[in-house]
C-alpha cells in the first residue's frame, strides 16, 4: 500500500551538518569509495560490482503553535549516511526484486572531518557487504527453484558518469518574527469553537545531498524548502472526524506566502469545519462528479502514477494494470501526462517534487508518460524493464533504503478545456441525462492510498474532505460529509469527459517501498461521467461533554 | 467497615480539597478552576462520576549529543510540554486504576510551553474529557475481568495521604551546559583515535531537565524539578577469532557541572577502550565455573541494578483483562519474601530520596515529593538481612496500606513505586585485598585452580531499556507472581580469573552468569569497606508499563564489593563473524 500524505507534519529528518562544504565531503567519500571498491571488487567470492554512497545533510528550523501558544521551536542539523552495494552482475544481483530494502541511514559527523566520515563509511560497508552477500546467495537459489519471471530484464543498467556540485546554501530565518507570526495565525482558530484541534507550523530546511559512486560520479545538490502548514480538525456529533489543511511551499522565506493570506485561509478553514460539523451525511452514490484540480491531481497520483513506476512492470506480484498497454489509449485523447522533475513551479506554485539529479546520480528530465491519451513510457530508475533499458532520472529514496522509480512532479494537462463554470453546467446536464438529482463536487482532499499488489483488490481510495452536492433543480450547493472516492483504475480513467482551464497543485510526501519522498501533482478541474463513493470510516469518539473553558470564549 | 471507609473517603474527596494560599505557579493557578469545573460537571448519563481528579503538567527539555572520533554526530535539543489528566471513577475501594487491557483513565496531550496558560487550560479541558470517558470504560472492563476469577480480599485501589506543597524552581538546560557537553562528546570520543583495535566507539550524552506540575481535587499541588545528565560510552570490535565484542559504561550526575572532571571522564573512556582492546586477544572462558565470585564495588552496584533494584516496589500487580497480559507485569517480585532473610544478617538496604551524595559522589535519584504529591520518605527496606518493607505509591497492597512517597513512575493513571537512591551497606566491610585473599582461600578449599573477579557488567541492552530480566522456567506461562525468583544478568565485560596459587590475573571474555536469585544473594559471605555509586535512568519497562512521553526517571545505587560463595559462570555461545576486509581508514591515514 502506498500512502500520500498531503504536506502533513511528517518531515524527513535526514543527515545534515551545520556547514557542509561540497568538495570536502565529496572528496572524503570519493577517497573511501575508491578504497572500498578496489578491495571489494577483487574478492574471490561474491565480489562487488557497484558501490554508491551518499550523505543526506539537513539543516532545519521548525516552529509550530496552537491556540496562540508555541508547541515547538526547534533548530537542528544532522547528517545521515546512505550506502548501496551490488554483488553479482547487472543481469542478476543481490537487489533482485528486493525493492526499497534497507534500513535507516547511519548518523555521521556533522563536522567536516574526512577521517571520521571515512571510518563510518568503512564500518557500514563491511556490515552491508555481509548482508548483500547473503542476499545474493538467496537470489541465486531462488532463481534455480522458482518459475521463470515474465520480464527477464537485468537488475541494473548503465548510466553516464556525472560531476556536479552546488555551493551549499545557508539557512537564513528570522526565527523570532516567524514564531510571532505562527502564534498569531494559530490564535485565529480560537474564534471557532467547533474546531477541536488545530496548529500552524512553519518549517525551513536546506538539504544538501552528496552522492558518489564507483563509476566515478560525484554530485552535491542543494534543495531548500520552506513551508507553512495549517491543520485543523473537528468532529461531528456522530463521531465522524474531518481534517482540513493548507500547505504552502517555496524555495526561500521571502517567496513564501504572506501572513494575511495564511490568516484568511485559517478563517476559511474554521468556517468550513463549522459547516462540516453540521453537514448531512451522504449515502453511497454513483454518478457524475467534478473534481477540483487539486483533488484530481491526487486521483492521478494514486490511480495512475504509482502504476507507471517502472520497476512495477516487472514485478510479478504487482497488478501490472498497464504493463501490456504501451501504445494503447488509456485516457481520453485530450489528456496528456508528463513527469517533469526539472520543473520548479506550476501556475505560480512551487513544486515539491523537483530535483536536478535523482538519488542514483542520473540527471532528471521530463518524460512524456501519456501523450494525447496514449500510454508512452514509464518513470524509470536504474532497474530496467522490457523495452526500457535505461533510467530517465526517477530513482528516488529516503536515506538508507534502495532507490526505486518514484513519482516526482506529475503534470496532467488537457489540450481541450473549458471554463470551470461551463464544466459545472455540463455536470448538471449529465446528471439530468442519468436521472440523478445531483452530482458531486470534490473540492478538497486530505490524501489517498492505493493497492498495487495482486492479493488485494486493485483499487484506490482518495479521501475527500470538502464535498458539495450540485443539484439539478437549481437548489444552492450543499456541503455534505462522510465521503470516500473509490474505484478501479481502468474504469475511472475511461470516464473522464472534460477538463477545466485552471490548474490545481497538490504538494505532499509520498510513502512507498523506498520511503517518503516529496512529490507534487498538478491537474485541471475534471468532469467525470461516473464516479463511485463509499461511506467514510467513522470514529466513535463523542464530542467533549463540557463546553470549552471560558478563556477561549473571550 | 471497609466499604464504609471507602464511601466516607469518597465523600470527602468529592467535597474538594482545601487549599490555603494562591499557588505561586501561573499554570497551576490556571488549572485549578478547570479542575473544579470538571469535577463538578463532567458526567456521562447513568455512569459513575469522578471521585478524584488531577492535572499533571510535564515540561521536558531533552538534549542528546552524539560524538564519534572527536566529532559531533548529533546535537539535538527538544523542548516539549505535555498535559495529563488523571481521573478516578468508582471509589477508593474499587476504581479504574491498576488495570491493564482497556485503557487506564489517563489522557496525555502535547501542549504549549508559554507562560500564558490559556492554551494549556484548553488542552486540560480535552484531556479531562478523554480521561473521563476512558476511566468509565476501564472501570467496567476491570469489574468484568475480576468477575472471571474468584477474588480473595483485594486491597483498595487508593490509599489516603497527606498532601505536601512543594514549589521548586523550573528546571532548564542552559546554553553553557550544552557547550560543556559538546566539549565532552568531542573529547571523550577522541579517546578512540588512539585505539586502532576498536572498530567503532560512540559517545552518547543525554541531558534532561523536567518540570512537573500537579494539582488535584484533594488539595495536593506542587511544582517539582528533576535533572540528570548521563554520558554513555560504547564501543564495538571483534576478537581475533571474529567474535563480536562490545563494551559500555555510563557516568551520570544531576547536572553538567556535577559530572566528574574532563580528565576523569577521559580516564573512564580510556579505561573502557583499553579493556576492550585487551579483550580482542583475551582468552575466552572455556569451561563452566561454579564457585566463589567477587564483584568489586562498581560491578556490585551494577549487579544490584539488574536484580534487586527493580523488585523492591510493593505496588500490587495490576488486574489484567487477559491472562497473557499478566506476563508484562514487572516489579515487586520480592514481596513474597517479606519478613524473610534475603541478604546476610550484617547487611542493610535503605532507599533515601533525601540524600544528595555519597562520599562526595553526587546521587541522582533524589526528590522532595513524588509524582502523586506525597512527600518523599526514607524507607528501611532490608534490616539485618531481612526484607522488612517495600516501596509504595498510593496504590496500597494488603501488606502496606499507605504510600511512603515513592510513586515515581507514572504511566496513564497508574503511579508505580520505584527506587530513588538505593543504598546497600554492610557492617564489617573489608579491604579489597582481604576480599581477594578470602576469595582465593575459598576457591582453594574447593580444589578450584582459579577464582573469578568481576569488575564491570554490561549495561542492560547497552543502557537502553532492560528491566530485571526474569528467567521463567517451564512453559513460560507461569503467573508472574508465582514465577521462580531468578534474574538473568548481562554479560561481564571486565572479568578476570585469578590463579589461586600465584594470584596472577588473566582477563577473560565470553562469560555470562547462570540465573541469579534470592538464594544466591544469601550466599554473600563478605563485603567491602568501600562502596561505589551507579546511576541510571529507570526505563519504564523496568516497572512493566508503557510511558508516553518516556520520562526516564533517574536513580542511583550505592553498593560495596560483594563476595559470593557460589555462583555459576559459563561461556557464551560461540559466534564468529568474518573480520573486516580492510583496515579502518582513520588509522590507515595516520590520523591523530
Amino acid at each position: 500500500m502506498k500512502r500520500l500524505y498531503a504536506g502533513l507534519a511528517w518531515l524527513v529528518l535526514l543527515a545534515a551538518p551545520a556547514r557542509a562544504e561540497g568538495p570536502g565531503v565529496l572528496g572524503a567519500l570519493r577517497g573511501e569509495v575508491d578504497r572500498l571498491f578496489a578491495r571489494f571488487s577483487a574478492l574471490p567470492e561474491h565480489p562487488v560490482y557497484y558501490l554508491s554512497t551518499g550523505v543526506f545533510d539537513t539543516r532545519y528550523v521548525r516552529i509550530s503553535a496552537a491556540w496562540g501558544g508555541v508547541l515547538e521551536h526547534k533548530r537542528d542539523a544532522d547528517r545521515v549516511l546512505d550506502l548501496e552495494m551490488r554483488i553479482g552482475t547487472p543481469a542478476l544481483d543481490n537487489t533482485h526484486h528486493a525493492w526499497g530494502e534497507g534500513g535507516p541511514g547511519l548518523p555521521v559527523t556533522v563536522d567536516d572531518d574526512a577521517g571520521a566520515l571515512a571510518a563510518d563509511l568503512w564500518i557500514e560497508a563491511e556490515r552491508r557487504y555481509r548482508d548483500a552477500a547473503e542476499k545474493y546467495v538467496k537470489v541465486v537459489a531462488d532463481r534455480a527453484v522458482k518459475v521463470k519471471e515474465e520480464d527477464p530484464s537485468p537488475d541494473f543498467c548503465p548510466a553516464p558518469r556525472v560531476s556536479f556540485s552546488e555551493a551549499p546554501a545557508a539557512l537564513v530565518v528570522d526565527e523570532d518574527a516567524r514564531e510571532a507570526e505562527v502564534r498569531r495565525v494559530s490564535a485565529v482558530f480560537r474564534r471557532f469553537p467547533e474546531v477541536l484541534e488545530s496548529s500552524c507550523t512553519f518549517s525551513a530546511q536546506v538539504q544538501t545531498r552528496y552522492f558518489v559512486n564507483s563509476e566515478g560520479s560525484a554530485i552535491a545538490q542543494v534543495r531548500p524548502l520552506h513551508e507553512i502548514r495549517l491543520l485543523a480538525s473537528s468532529r461531528a456529533d456522530d463521531g465522524m472526524e474531518f481534517t482540513l489543511y493548507r500547505h504552502w511551499v517555496a524555495r526561500d522565506t521571502a517567496s513564501l506566502v504572506g501572513e494575511a493570506e495564511v490568516t484568511a485561509e485559517a478563517e476559511s478553514i474554521g468556517r468550513t469545519l463549522t459547516e462540516l460539523k453540521a453537514a448531512p451525511l451522504v449515502d453511497p452514490f454513483i454518478g457524475p462528479a467534478l473534481l477540483s484540480g487539486r483533488a484530481a491531481a491526487v486521483l492521478f497520483h494514486e490511480v495512475l502514477g504509482h502504476r507507471l513506476e517502472g520497476h512495477r512492470q516487472k514485478d510479478d506480484n504487482a497488478d501490472q494494470t498497464f504493463t501490456k498497454k504501451l501504445g494503447s489509449r488509456i485516457l481520453p485523447e485530450f489528456i496528456s501526462i508528463v513527469s517533469d522533475p526539472t520543473r520548479d513551479t506550476m501556475a505560480g506554485t512551487t513544486l515539491m517534487g523537483s530535483y536536478r539529479y535523482d538519488d542514483e546520480g542520473v540527471e532528471a528530465r521530463p518524460v512524456s508518460l501519456v501523450d494525447r491519451g496514449v500510454l508512452k513510457s514509464w518513470m524509470m530508475c536504474r532497474s530496467p524493464v522490457r523495452g526500457f533499458p535505461a533510467s530517465n532520472g526517477h530513482g528516488r529514496k529516503q536515506a538508507g533504503t534502495g532507490a526505486v522509480a518514484r513519482q516526482a512532479n506529475l503534470l496532467v494537462e488537457a489540450s481541450r478545456t473549458m471554463p470551470v463554470a461551463r464544466l459545472r453546467a455540463e455536470l448538471i446536464r449529465l446528471c439530468k441525462a442519468a436521472k440523478k438529482p445531483y452530482g458531486l463536487y470534490f473540492e478538497d482532499i486530505e490524501g489517498g492510498f492505493t493497492f498495487t499488489g495482486r492479493t488485494t483488490p486493485n483499487a484506490f481510495n482518495v479521501m475527500p474532505v470538502v464535498v458539495r452536492r450540485i443539484f439539478t433543480n437549481g437548489r444552492p450547493d450543499e456541503l455534505v460529509r462522510g465521503v470516500d472516492l473509490i474505484g478501479t483504475p481502468l474504469t475511472t480513467l475511461a470516464r473522464i469527459v472534460a477538463a477545466g482551464d485552471d490548474t490545481g497543485v497538490f504538494n505532499g510526501y509520498c510513502g512507498a517501498e523506498s520511503g517518503y519522498v516529496p512529490v507534487s501533482a498538478t491537474c485541471p478541474t475534471l468532469l467525470i461521467a461516473e464516479m463511485e463513493i463509499q461511506r467514510k470510516q467513522k470514529g466513535e469518539e463523542r464530542n467533549p461533554l463540557l463546553p470549552q473553558p471560558a478563556w477561549l470564549r473571550r | 467497615m471497609r466499604a464504609f471507609a471507602g464511601f466516607l473517603a469518597a465523600a470527602m474527596l468529592l467535597a474538594g480539597g482545601v487549599r490555603a494560599a494562591e499557588a505561586p505557579d501561573p499554570i497551576v493557578r490556571a488549572l485549578e478552576p478547570e479542575l473544579s469545573r470538571n469535577l463538578a460537571k463532567l458526567l456521562l448519563p447513568d455512569q459513575p462520576r469522578p471521585y478524584w481528579f488531577a492535572f499533571s503538567g510535564m515540561a521536558m527539555e531533552n538534549l542528546e549529543i552524539g560524538g564519534r572520533l572527536g566529532d559531533i554526530v548529533q546535537d539535538d535539543l527538544s523542548r516539549l510540554h505535555y498535559l495529563q489528566a488523571r481521573i478516578r471513577v468508582g471509589s477508593t475501594i474499587m476504581d479504574n486504576t491498576n488495570f491493564i487491557g482497556y485503557g487506564d483513565g489517563g489522557s496525555v496531550r502535547m501542549t504549549t510551553g508559554d507562560d500564558t496558560p490559556g492554551p494549556v487550560v484548553r488542552d486540560a479541558w480535552l484531556a479531562a474529557d478523554g480521561a473521563y470517558k476512558n476511566a468509565v470504560g476501564t472501570l467496567a472492563a476491570k469489574e468484568a475481568a475480576l468477575k472471571r476469577e474468584t477474588q480473595e480480599d483485594r486491597a483498595p485501589d487508593f490509599s489516603p495521604a497527606e498532601p505536601a506543597e512543594v514549589w521548586e524552581e523550573p528546571a532548564t538546560l542552559s546554553d553553557a551546559d550544552r557547550g560543556v557537553l559538546r566539549d565532552h562528546a568531542r573529547a571523550l570520543s577522541a579517546v578512540f583515535r588512539a585505539f586502532p583495535a576498536i572498530q567503532r566507539g560512540d559517545i552518547r550524552i543525554n541531558a534532561r531537565a523536567a518540570t512537573f506540575r500537579f494539582v488535584d481535587t484533594e488539595g495536593f499541588r506542587f511544582r517539582a524539578s528533576q535533572r540528570a545528565v548521563r554520558i554513555l560510552v560504547t564501543a564495538n570490535t571483534q576478537a581475533t577469532d571474529g567474535t563480536p565484542l562490545q563494551d559500555a559504561v555510563s557516568v551520570m550526575a544531576p547536572t553538567a557541572p556535577a559530572l566528574p572532571s574532563a580528565a576523569s571522564l577521559a580516564g573512564t573512556a580510556r579505561a573502557l577502550a583499553e579493556r576492550l582492546s585487551r579483550r580482542v586477544t583475551a582468552e575466552g572462558l572455556k569451561d563452566p565455573y561454579l564457585g566463589p565470585v567477587l564483584f568489586t564495588a562498581p560491578a556490585a552496584a551494577e549487579f544490584v541494578r539488574q536484580t534487586l533494584a527493580g523488585e523492591l516496589a510493593g505496588t500490587p500487580a495490576p488486574v489484567a483483562a487477559e491472562d497473557y497480559m499478566k506476563a508484562s507485569v514487572k516489579g515487586g517480585l520480592l514481596v513474597k519474601f517479606l519478613d524473610l532473610r534475603v541478604l546476610p544478617e550484617w547487611m542493610d538496604v535503605v532507599d533515601d530520596p533525601g540524600r544528595t551524595e555519597w562520599q562526595s559522589t553526587p546521587l541522582c535519584g533524589g526528590y522532595a515529593v513524588d509524582r502523586e504529591g506525597v512527600r518523599a520518605r526514607r524507607v528501611d527496606l532490608v534490616r539485618d538481612g531481612r526484607l522488612v518493607s517495600l516501596l509504595m505509591s498510593r496504590a496500597p497492597s494488603d501488606k502496606f496500606k499507605e504510600s511512603n512517597g515513592h510513586g515515581r513512575i507514572v504511566a496513564g493513571n497508574m503511579a508505580r513505586a520505584a527506587i530513588s537512591n538505593l543504598i546497600m551497606t554492610a557492617r564489617k566491610g573489608q579491604s579489597e585485598k582481604a576480599l581477594v585473599d578470602r576469595l582465593l582461600k575459598m576457591a582453594r578449599a574447593e580444589g578450584l585452580p582459579y577464582a573469578i573477579i568481576v569488575r564491570h557488567l554490561n549495561e542492560p541492552a547497552t543502557g537502553e531499556g532492560g528491566g530485571p530480566r526474569r528467567i521463567t522456567m517451564g512453559t513460560g506461562r507461569e503467573d508472574p507472581s508465582e514465577a521462580p525468583s531468578r534474574w538473568g544478568l548481562s554479560p561481564a565485560l571486565d572479568i578476570v580469573r585469578v590463579d589461586v596459587r600465584t594470584g596472577v590475573e588473566t582477563p577473560l571474555r565470553g562469560a555470562i552468569f547462570g540465573p541469579v536469585g534470592v538464594a544466591e544473594l544469601r550466599t554473600i559471605v563478605a563485603a567491602g569497606e568501600e562502596s561505589a555509586v551507579y546511576s541510571f535512568f529507570i526505563p519504564s519497562d523496568m516497572v512493566g508499563v508503557y510511558q508516553w512521553p518516556q520520562e526516564d526517571t533517574p536513580a542511583s545505587i550505592v553498593a560495596p564489593s560483594l563476595l559470593f560463595s557460589q555462583l555459576e559462570v559459563r561461556p557464551t555461545a560461540k559466534k564468529h563473524v568474518p573480520l573486516p576486509f580492510l583496515p579502518n581508514p582513520f588509522f590507515a591515514r595516520g590520523a591523530p
